[in-house]
């Protein structure tokens, strides 16, 4: 068998992004949740929820009644935990838009989440579904035989990079001919397991985060579901195409659970998934950046920013929007970034009041019309991992 | 799958055996001892003092151990830019030995002791950390949760990064542990127009010597 010395730059099969899907706090449809982004809502409040957390925090729920309604149209809430609810009510959302069905056998569903049905680990829910409910591969299972998916699910759980990593690997499926079509959907809910880890390790906000700016004190937890359905097919009636050109991970090598000093590690991602993307720094239009708002992750990013010469590019990040959502923020994220370059529109940072990186980034700090084509998605997490990912209208 | 892509190394650890490139390791008999250990006296007799490992949960023990073992001669590291080696995980438990330490230290709202150092032990993907951090690889990497145990999505994936230069060579492999229950495979494999050796292990090789193994018995 040949296999081609160097085709990493070769463009194979194209990769067009034809549906998506978001549920988070601001609504269950991608149209309710960009109609709020627009009016500059912030999905993150004050919750007192003791099943989360003995005292208030600052998060991003889903509406549980409108979630349990709107899924008892297509199963029954009794059976599936809050997690898979999220999951396959965005996925069906999803489908429903496209002609392209799990059932078929040139159909992938990649699954992205850090946690799962973490919250089964209590045991009035655990006597519910049962202990192997825990076990992402279960969880899995469940969503599948809901969609009567063709092939086994596949599962990406790699910390805050999960739903940018998803993507690229289900491109690159199809770059590569092993599939036809992947619907990527990312997931997490709050739970008290999340709210007090990050809390222990002090890296939540007491208020509304605030990414880059020089007040910033942490994290919001959100939860939320974003499902993206990739394709080798153009989507069939949109008045404009998004193709993803290209993508890359990396690692720190640094710290398990502290962001790098200098920022190498997302550079060589970036520098990777401009390279396959075939584009340069100053050909980007816009920057989704990760934005977490702790003082570490911010700075961090700027320095890769600054590396890579993307300092003059239009850059957000929104959390303030919907929390930090863990496995779904890779998908929630880029589903906004996309219609930012769909609509020619510039979403504002939420929370910046006066920058606090060591590098004049040029945060968005109003929601304007500007011609787009380009973006570049990042993350970064736990474990040293980064992800870059270029998304391209036509 | 690519029959260009070779396993230069290959090792695994399965309730008390190690196996080095097909040879079991001669312990000492291990039978009855806990995972913690096992893991330590391997450590202690196999590898070079490395003081991080002691802080780790026994999830990521377990793959450091299992990697360390191939790689602590730095004969394949420093044959590729740390950038384009990869790393690429399975798992099936994902860090529910460790999530299920953390929950009980929360659970109790009289007796809420949460402790960070457990916490960030809670993601699968941090056992890929410990093995970047210790030997500096910089590449693709990405941890795949599956419903069984079972190397091929990981294999997949890895020939996928090496066939379209994604990646130079991978560290693959499998690691899963629930308790006194575990598992871990771990593989190097790199493109065989890059290997000088006349020793190494077809994919089809690895999956027969593979399926000699002690059995893994299901935790549920």
């Amino acid at each position: 068998m040949e296999t081609n010395l160097d085709n990493s730059n070769i463009n194979m099969t194209d990769v067009f992004v034809v549906a998506d899907n978001l549920i988070t706090s601001l609504g269950l449809t991608t149209k309710e949740n960009i109609d709020k982004i627009k009016q500059e809502v912030s999905g993150v409040s004050r919750h007192e929820e003791q099943s989360i957390s003995p005292t208030p925090f600052f998060g991003s729920l889903v509406d549980t009644a409108s979630l349990k309604n709107q899924f008892a149209n297509i199963g029954n809430p009794d059976q599936y935990t809050r997690l898979e609810q999220l999951f396959i009510l965005s996925i069906h959302q999803a489908l429903d838009q496209s002609s392209i069905k799990l059932s078929q056998p040139n159909t992938l569903l990649i699954l992205s989440t850090t946690k799962g049905n973490i919250d089964l680990l209590e045991e009035t829910l655990q006597e519910k579904f049962g202990k192997k409910r825990v076990f992402l591969g279960e969880m899995a299972s469940q969503i599948a035989a809901f969609f009567g998916c063709n092939r086994p699910p596949v599962i990406v759980s790699n910390a805050c990079i999960s739903g940018v990593l998803a993507q690229i690997m289900g491109a690159r499926m199809i770059q590569n001919q092993q599939v036809d079509h992947v619907v990527v959907a990312g997931a997490d809910i709050t739970s008290e397991f999340t709210v007090s880890g990050f809390q222990c390790l002090k890296a939540i906000s007491e208020d509304r985060c605030k990414p880059y700016d020089e007040n910033r004190s942490g994290i919001n937890l959100g939860e939320a579901c974003g499902t993206l359905i990739l394709s080798k097919n153009p989507a069939a009636n949109n008045k404009h195409q998004i193709k993803i050109l290209g993508g890359a991970t990396s690692n720190d090598a640094n710290h398990i659970s502290g962001p790098s000093r200098t920022g190498e590690g997302l550079y060589i991602a970036i520098e990777k998934a401009l390279k396959q993307a075939n584009k340069s720094a100053d050909q980007i239009d816009y920057l989704s950046a990760h934005g977490t708002a702790t003082l570490y992750n911010d700075e961090m990013e700027c320095k890769a920013f600054a590396h890579t010469n993307l300092l003059k590019v239009p850059v957000n990040s929104y959390k303030g929007y919907f929390g930090h959502t863990l496995g779904a923020a890779g998908t929630v994220e880029s589903i906004v970034a996309i219609n930012s370059l769909k609509e020619n529109l510039l979403f504002k940072s939420l929370g910046l009041d006066s920058l606090g990186v060591s590098q004049p980034m040029n945060v968005i700090t109003k929601t304007e019309k500007q011609p787009l084509s380009t973006c570049l998605k990042t993350a970064s997490g736990f474990g040293g991992c980064n992800a870059a990912i270029v998304f391209e209208k036509k | 799958m690519s029959s260009q892509n070779i396993i230069s190394n290959y090792s695994s650890i399965d309730q008390h055996q190690v196996i080095l490139n097909g040879n079991t390791l001669p312990l000492e008999d291990a039978t009855g001892q806990s995972f913690s250990n096992f893991a330590k006296s391997v450590y202690k007799g196999q590898l070079s003092k490395y003081s991080k490992f002691y802080k780790m949960d026994n999830l990521s023990k377990l793959a450091f151990l299992a990697s360390d073992l191939l790689l602590q001669d730095s004969v394949f590291t420093d044959k590729y830019p740390n950038d384009k080696i990869g790393v690429v995980l399975g798992n099936t438990s994902a860090t529910l030995d460790t999530d299920t330490t953390y929950f009980d230290s929360v659970k109790d709202r009289n007796n809420y002791f949460p402790s960070p150092a457990n916490f960030v032990y809670t993601l699968p993907n941090i056992m890929i950390g410990e093995i970047c951090i210790k030997h500096k690889i910089q590449g693709e990497n990405i941890c795949l949760v599956t419903e069984y145990n079972d190397l091929e999505p990981v294999l997949n994936y890895a020939n996928l990064l090496l066939d379209t230069n994604q990646c130079e060579a991978c560290v693959a492999g499998f690691v899963d542990l629930v308790g006194e229950q575990y598992s871990a495979t771990i593989v190097l494999i790199e493109k065989k127009s890059n290997l000088t050796e006349n020793t190494y292990f077809s994919q089809n090789q690895l999956r027969e010597l593979l399926a000699k193994r002690p059995a893994h018995k299901n935790v549920y």
